[in-house]
């Protein structure tokens, strides 16, 4: 699986947004103090959902990230052989 | 300062909601790896996680009567946003209402007869030049 912004080119730094849920106390100083963090949300499903729903984004340039989940699919027979071979 | 009670239980301390936060996602030739976005040396996960917390308390708290929405099943108006974290209830409301009715006012005349004795020691106060208590005489 390769993640690649077709923006700029960057594959490395993405952001997701994901839905906590948050427990918070208020203090007697009129204050918030947070106790705990959940996540709602599992990231695999927003990593397969992201080509019709995407919420990845490229941390450089912001815009929505591409995901190739196989990244063989599109490389024939041949290639293959040969970069089986070259594997060996 | 009580700012959010649960009508069903009583809490006004302990609350949850739910929140977006933004996290960092590495991709490696192992998997990938899921952390908090740092930028600039601050935790920006944090920070989106805690502005939008702040965000929604202050939203829930200008706009009172628009988060609610009626629930036919129990028959209460339902806070949409925050919850009781003690009893799950979602019925969080602010503890007072900011309605306030016209104070039913007196006739005029009523309330002149009634203020006269605090009217008669200002003018008296006034038309004397030196009613002070005299605290030292060398």
């Amino acid at each position: 699986m390769t993640i690649t912004c077709p923006s700029c080119g960057n594959h490395k730094k993405f952001l997701v947004p994901l839905w906590v849920r948050c427990t918070f106390r208020f203090n007697e100083d009129g204050t918030i103090s947070i106790l705990h963090v959940k996540q709602l949300e599992s990231l695999e499903e927003k990593l397969a959902n992201q080509n019709s729903f995407p919420s990845l984004n490229c941390q450089e340039c912001g815009a929505e990230a591409e995901i190739d989940f196989n990244e063989f699919e599109s490389i024939d027979n041949t290639q293959r052989e040969k970069l089986a071979l070259e594997a060996i | 300062m009580i700012k959010l009670m649960c009508i069903d239980c009583g809490n006004y301390t302990y609350f949850e909601t739910d929140v977006q936060g933004i996290r960092s996602v590495e991709p490696t030739a192992e998997g990938m790896i899921i952390k908090d976005s740092m930028i600039e040396s601050s935790n920006y996960t944090d920070e989106t996680i805690r502005g939008s917390l702040i965000d929604i308390i202050d939203y829930v708290l200008k706009q009172s009567e628009q988060i609610f929405q009626f629930d036919p099943d129990t028959g209460k108006y339902h806070n949409q946003y925050i919850t009781c974290s003690r009893c799950g209830s979602k019925v969080v409301t602010p503890p007072y209402s900011e309605w306030n009715p016209t104070p039913d006012f007196m006739p005029l005349g009523d309330e002149i007869l009634e203020n006269r004795k605090d009217y008669q020691q200002l003018r008296k106060e006034k038309r004397d030049d030196n009613n002070l208590p005299i605290l030292w005489k060398p």
